[in-house]
């Protein structure tokens, strides 16, 4: 057992290939020729990725003798070395031989052409450092490979450390199922507590606080379940990945904590899913600063809630006559949005980020700091900085003092969701000529949960996307696969989107 | 002029592009424009359902079946907008 584990370990130094291998990829490997693969791959790759975004910037590269090499010499230098040798297409995909110095164009068919009258096998994409066999017409993958190419783009190639210690991990564990390992279970409704469930669901499904807790991040914590809310949560964690139970788990012990350390979520009315939402984020943003204050030091809490779900909005207001503007920036952990009311018959959740992010004249006249006049103001709101998991509230329910409503219009929302036009000109990283490294504002929706029914009757449910791109609808403890197309007609309540690598 | 001469020029039309970044910033404005009308989504879905009905997928045979199509959904206000914003940066740049 001890040796099959250590194995992995040592393999874990490797990062899994994204494509599986093939039969020519398989020979080449184990041939007299392998070494030189491996270092040609590495010197193509070098070059694929010579211009590509390392932690939003462009790599910084240098002449012998010390001194910068100027951004367009080394667009122009890859641009001459990504260029088709038959028919000089260089914008588009084009390989570069495995086997020789060839480099052929996708579109006009050169590649393809070149590895027929050669026999070589395979292309190295010059946009992305993957490797195309034209034997198979697919990509493929190796282990090893994988590993030169994520090394020469910066990746972080060691595995996550656990927070436990090596030891007690090969000791102790056993690879889980690949049932276990989707983490897929549903949760029991104890009485209208599909609201806590919902919000859960999409805390267990999430990549960030998913590594954190099985990371063993809240393991010293020594208070029991019956006091500290994450100590629930994290045997949530346990018990989903860890066994192959499916049926129904029923979250006993984390609603009795619940209740004890909020009052108001006792009782049999249904709660609000995202007030639940920001008070669990809180109970797991206090826990983890608590076992590890060095987190909270200065300004910027780098705790699992705030790092995961952390942004910061910033608001302008600027004077009317001379344009003046003040800034103040504040912490946000999600954005709650009006639902825009327009013309047109379909809203979408742009429409609604255009109305929160537009310009809005402030009634009262006031003296302006700056020009001394008296003039009106207006207000903006922007996005300063951009959290790896964006959450949306649709404000749905209003309560007044009579009564409460329930907005039920639905609401477009994209699958993939570009952030760029509502952030702060400044948030864009701008290279030496001043242009915005973009991919960094890119999202992908993966999880939304719904509320079905009237505001004091109604009943939540969730629908998350799992890793392989199943999107599965949890209903208390029923799970079901479901389409694209579902979800996009579904009437979403709260938007969870994971921000895309380029 | 000769076949030789457009390739030509057309190189040096893809150099100018790339090297003064404007390339960079007409592709990132294109992808975005495609996310916010809906086509990545569709594309996406157009693809799940071309592997889920393919026996063997392969990226070949799979973008044999998508390319075509997802150049054709391409809605014309944006091909357009692209045109003409590649139209304008020629029109400063290649000598008549």
């Amino acid at each position: 057992m001890t040796s099959t584990v250590k194995k992995t370990l040592e393999e874990a130094k490797f990062s899994p290939p994204v494509f599986d291998s093939c039969p020519h990829l398989k020979q080449i490997l184990t041939s007299n020729a392998k070494d030189t693969v491996y270092r040609n791959y590495g010197l193509a790759v070098n070059v694929a990725l010579a211009l590509k975004l390392r932690n939003g910037n462009i790599p910084l590269y240098k002449t012998s003798d010390g001194s910068k090499v100027e951004y367009k010499k080394l667009a122009r230098l890859r641009n001459k070395a990504v260029r088709c040798r038959e028919c000089l297409e260089s914008l588009s995909c084009t390989y570069f031989c495995l086997q020789c110095s060839h480099v052929g164009c996708w579109k006009n068919g050169h590649a393809s052409a070149h590895t027929k009258s050669t026999g070589h096998v395979f292309g190295i994409d010059s946009q992305t450092g993957y490797i195309f066999c034209f034997r198979c017409g697919d990509y493929v993958g190796d282990q090893r490979l994988e590993f030169i190419r994520q090394s020469k783009q910066g990746e972080r190639t060691e595995p996550i450390m656990n927070n436990l210690g090596t030891e007690t991990i090969i000791d102790g564990s056993r690879p889980p199922s690949l049932k276990a390992s989707t983490g897929l279970r549903g949760f029991i409704n104890m009485g209208a507590t599909c609201f806590m469930s919902s919000i859960v669901q999409t805390i267990v499904h999430n990549p960030f606080v998913r590594d954190y807790f099985l990371s063993g991040y809240h393991a010293k914590c020594t208070k029991k379940m019956d006091t500290c809310i994450t100590c629930c949560i994290d045997e949530i964690f346990k018990v989903f990945y860890g066994t192959d139970e499916t049926k129904g788990y029923g979250p006993t012990a984390l609603l009795t904590a619940a209740w004890r350390v909020k009052n108001s979520l006792a009782g049999y009315s249904e709660q609000d899913a995202h007030e639940f939402w920001q008070f669990l984020l809180d109970e797991i943003h206090k826990s983890d600063t608590e076992l590890h204050p060095e987190l909270d030091d200065t300004s910027t809490c780098r705790c699992i809630t705030h790092k995961t779900f952390a942004g910061q909005l910033q608001s302008t207001v600027t004077c009317e006559k001379c344009l003046h503007s003040k800034n103040t920036v504040d912490p946000m952990l999600d954005l709650s949005l009006e639902i825009a009311k327009i013309s047109k018959d379909k809203v979408t959740l742009n429409d609604c980020l255009d109305l929160f992010t537009s310009k809005e004249k402030l009634d009262s006249m006031t003296i302006c700091s700056h020009c001394k006049k008296e003039t009106t103001r207006t207000k903006q709101l922007l996005v300063r900085k951009l959290p790896p998991i964006l959450a949306f509230q649709l404000k749905r329910f209003e309560h007044s003092a009579s009564s409460s409503t329930k907005i039920e219009t639905h609401v477009g929302f994209p699958l993939f969701l570009d952030m760029e036009p509502y952030t702060v000109s400044e948030t864009l990283n701008s290279n030496e000529q001043g242009r915005a490294s973009w991919g960094l504002m890119t999202y992908q929706l993966f999880a939304i949960v719904i509320h079905i029914g009237s505001v004091n009757t109604g009943h939540y449910i969730c629908i998350i996307k799992n890793r392989d791109g199943n999107w599965f609808k949890f209903d208390d403890s029923r799970i079901t696969l479901v389409s694209q197309d579902y979800v996009s007609k579904s009437n979403a309540y709260l938007l969870y989107y994971i921000l895309c690598q380029a | 002029m000769t076949n030789s001469d457009v390739q030509h020029l057309k190189q040096q039309i893809q150099d100018v592009l790339v090297e003064s970044g404007k390339y960079d910033e007409l592709s990132n404005f294109l992808r975005s424009k495609l996310y916010q009308v809906g086509w990545t989504d569709e594309i996406n879905r157009l693809t799940q359902s071309i592997v889920t009905n393919e026996a063997k997928p392969t990226f070949s045979n799979v973008i044999e079946r998508i390319e075509p199509k997802a150049m054709d959904i391409v809605p014309e206000h944006i091909k357009t907008e692209i045109l003409a914003k590649i139209e304008e940066f020629l029109k400063d740049v290649v000598p008549k």
